[in-house]
């Protein structure tokens, strides 16, 4: 082949509680080149550096033989990388031509910046022919769903001049028939000369697209390889490489009766017949990829999306969790994925975010009796290690803090099952333990918990049992201690 | 909640608002309205409040007499990591329970197991025992001092066996000596069980975490698990995790 467009020598960043090791990667015009690791093994972030997000320690990146520091390659162009992320960044209140061509709107008049809209929705129009694209150009863009957001984000791609584009994890959660089409809009942008960064979980994904494929694991790229003359169990082999699941703080519980049932639970064509059994005192881990519906079950669950199909059978009477307060009032707690939108009330201080969930059990007949209350706040505080410091808002707090205050807020409303997705994702390795103690704590109690994670180090850890979530159903339910991490990868990216 | 926290409740309680009813409190408290009236009784043979028909006031001028006898600090602590060890042990298991007072609390916990045989070279683990017949418990024999056996004679005798689990309590822990005690008899000992140990717990207070003590064990990797209370120092849980040991900060809060 001839010279790479991009090439890569060496990048070093070193960041508080992750780093990216020597990496070096290459391009070549008209190339897919796959990268692939498990969540948290520093794609994104590379990623990031490359697209010039993140800035980076030491080391060399050079676009076309121009290092992309220097200002020859400054003068020349800034938008010769396009990083489209999987969370599609579209305006909803612009239209979808508008959306499409962006950056490059035409102009009646340049001067004072007038569009020709006739012109731009003739384009819009005909580029939507030309792909085949699923909408029309008078569709409104706030009632698009994620896919059809995804279109507009790789036609923009597509009619860009950059000379690189990353694709990060575009296929997370789309249909097959919605793939197929993506895939089309990939090998044009392809054919145009554009090489392509293209970062999946979806081994199928690798060999239908990819030239080549580069492995990162904890930040350091393990191997890159040319796509025709690997296997698929080499590449899940590189990507899993050593586990240390002994170091999580795991204690021995004879599990008790039954506690929760869910047979065949369906969500509209999310997620399929999903039946599993969680008992007192058990840990049932569940991952996925990312998209594969962990935390949209989580919130099915939680009685937190409507039109849920399927059997719920509490201590084996059934229920019907028609909303949040339902579940709450069956002693179901969720500890959302995300802490500060979805489980923090951001304009209260610590005390009030702890006690919020439990105000029944110390109401008077009109009145709150604060003092007790306040006793009991204080007793939990410093028994799950929260930080004693006097902030008028919890946002004040770390991340780690403001998480431990979400446990106490469950805890103290004495929960029986506890749904926790995602619990340590962003947490420092001090907290992590807090959290894990504190489930130990829960399991003791005889309390079930539902682990939602994708760190499968930790649930191999934590867990008792572990379902897999891929192609919206469970592809397996069984004792973490007959399982490895090989197993967990090779279920959840390969469909059906 | 451990009775010691609840009656600091209670008597919180009581100073503020000056009365307090049983019914009330046992809602509040989440216990039953017997363990309720044990502790009002506790409180009124301390002079602290008055009983009265459903519940309790408080008595004025109420003085609290220093406690003659040694009193440990911490007594939950200890019982809260007893609890953790306890969930870490199954029936029909063989371990070794060294010297300490953790350990006791541990000893106790352990006694409602079935079928353990026990190790130890501490009297007052011994003890705790005795009074669960379910249970095999092996004294070693040696040098007694205070409430243990130590020497050759004790390390002698340790050839004799291999177990699964071993609870030692050291006295301090430091990220660059090591684990530590405060004998050179109880080092030697240590040294010896953990050669026939296959897992190994070590049982240290956090409040013992990072001090130093005169006699080296030997390296904080040898530990399988870490067992403390709550209050353990950030920087340890992070060097302790990444020395790959698992670490049990032993929390009590859930009210069941």
């Amino acid at each position: 082949m001839n010279m790479p467009l991009l090439k890569l020598e060496n990048i070093r960043l070193e960041l508080e509680n992750f780093s990216l090791f020597d990496v070096n990667l290459d391009l070549f015009p008209g190339e897919v080149h796959v990268i692939m690791g498990e969540n948290r093994s520093g794609k994104s972030l590379l990623m990031q550096v490359i697209s010039g997000i993140a800035p980076f320690d030491s080391g060399k990146i050079s676009l076309n033989g121009l290092d992309i520091k220097s200002k020859a390659h400054k003068a020349s162009s800034s938008d010769d990388i396009l990083y489209i992320r999987q969370d599609a960044d579209i305006m909803p209140n612009l239209t979808i031509a508008e959306n499409m061509f962006f950056n490059n709107l035409p102009y009646k008049n340049s001067l004072i910046k007038q569009i020709d809209y006739d012109k731009l929705n003739y384009t819009c129009r005909m580029l939507i022919n030309e792909l085949k694209l699923p909408f029309s150009i008078h569709d409104k863009v706030s009632s698009l769903g994620l896919a059809q957001r995804q279109f507009i984000e790789f036609c923009r791609a597509y009619i860009s001049n950059a000379k690189v584009i990353i694709l990060d994890e575009p296929f997370a959660s789309l249909t097959i028939f919605e793939r197929q089409l993506l895939h089309s809009v990939a090998r044009k942008i392809q054919a145009k000369g554009t090489g392509i960064f293209y970062i999946t979980h979806r081994l199928e994904d690798v060999f239908l697209l990819g030239n080549r494929i580069s492995i990162i694991r904890r930040g350091r790229v393990m191997a890159t390889k040319a796509v025709a003359d690997c296997t698929e169990e080499e590449i899940i082999k590189l990507m899993s490489g050593q586990y240390l699941k002994d170091r999580y703080p795991k204690i021995e519980k004879q599990i008790g009766k039954n506690i929760l049932s869910i047979k065949n639970l369906c969500f509209e064509d999310k997620l399929e017949n999903i039946s599993f059994d969680l008992h007192k005192g058990e840990i049932l881990g569940i991952t996925g990829l990312a998209g594969s519906g962990r935390s949209l079950l989580a919130s099915c669950l939680f009685g937190a999306t409507r039109n849920v199909r399927g059997t719920f059978l509490i201590n084996g009477v059934p229920v019907k969790i028609h909303d949040p307060y339902t579940a709450i009032a069956n002693g179901i707690a969720l500890i959302p994925e995300n802490r500060i939108t979805d489980s923090i009330f951001g304009y209260m201080n610590i005390h009030d975010n702890v006690s919020v969930s439990a105000l029944k059990r110390f109401a008077t007949s009109l009145m709150i009796n604060s003092g007790i209350m306040m006793d009991t706040v204080r007793n939990y505080i410093d028994k799950l290690n929260i930080s004693r410091r006097h902030e008028n808002s919890i946002l004040d707090y770390s991340g780690g803090d403001q998480q431990k205050a979400v446990f106490a807020k469950w805890m103290m409303s004495r929960a029986k099952i506890f749904i926790l997705d995602e619990p340590t994702r962003g947490l420092d390795i001090a907290s992590k333990i807090d959290i894990y103690n504190y489930i130990n704590d829960l399991i003791k109690k005889d309390v079930g918990i539902l682990f939602i994670s994708s760190d499968i180090e930790e649930i191999l850890g934590i867990c008792d049992r572990v379902a897999v979530l891929s192609g919206r159903t469970f592809v397996c339910d069984m004792s973490t201690k007959n399982i490895s991490v090989e197993k967990i990868i090779e279920l959840s990216t390969k469909e059906d | 909640m451990f009775a010691i926290e609840r009656i600091r409740i209670i008597k919180n309680h009581l100073v503020k608002e000056n009365k307090v009813s049983v019914a009330r409190l046992s809602e509040l408290l989440n216990v039953t309205e017997v363990t309720i009236r044990r502790d009002l009784e506790k409180l009124e043979q301390k002079g602290f409040l008055q009983r009265t028909h459903g519940g309790a006031i408080l008595i004025d001028h109420y003085e609290e007499e220093p406690t003659e006898e040694y009193f440990d600090r911490y007594t939950t602590q200890r019982q809260e990591i007893a609890d953790t060890a306890f969930h870490l042990v199954s029936d029909n298991d063989m371990i070794m329970i060294t010297e300490g007072l953790t350990n006791v609390y541990i000893a106790k916990k352990l006694a409602m197991k079935k079928n353990l045989t026990v190790l130890t070279n501490d009297l007052r683990v011994a003890l705790e025992f005795s009074g669960s017949p379910n249970n095999n418990v092996i004294l070693l024999g040696g040098d007694l001092h205070e409430y243990a056996v130590y020497g050759q004679l004790a390390i002698n005798n340790m050839q004799f066996f291999s177990f699964k689990h071993l609870f030692l309590e050291v006295d301090a822990v430091n990220k660059h000596s090591g684990m530590m005690v405060s004998s050179i008899s109880k080092a030697s000992l240590i040294q010896k069980a953990v050669q026939a140990a296959e897992i190994i717990s070590v049982v240290c207070l956090a409040e013992c975490v990072g001090s130093k003590s005169l006699f080296l064990i030997g390296n904080i990797d040898i530990a399988d698990k870490f067992l403390t209370n709550s209050s353990l120092d950030n920087t340890y849980k992070n060097y302790l995790f990444d020395m790959n040991i698992q670490v049990y900060t032993s929390v009590d809060v859930y009210e069941q």
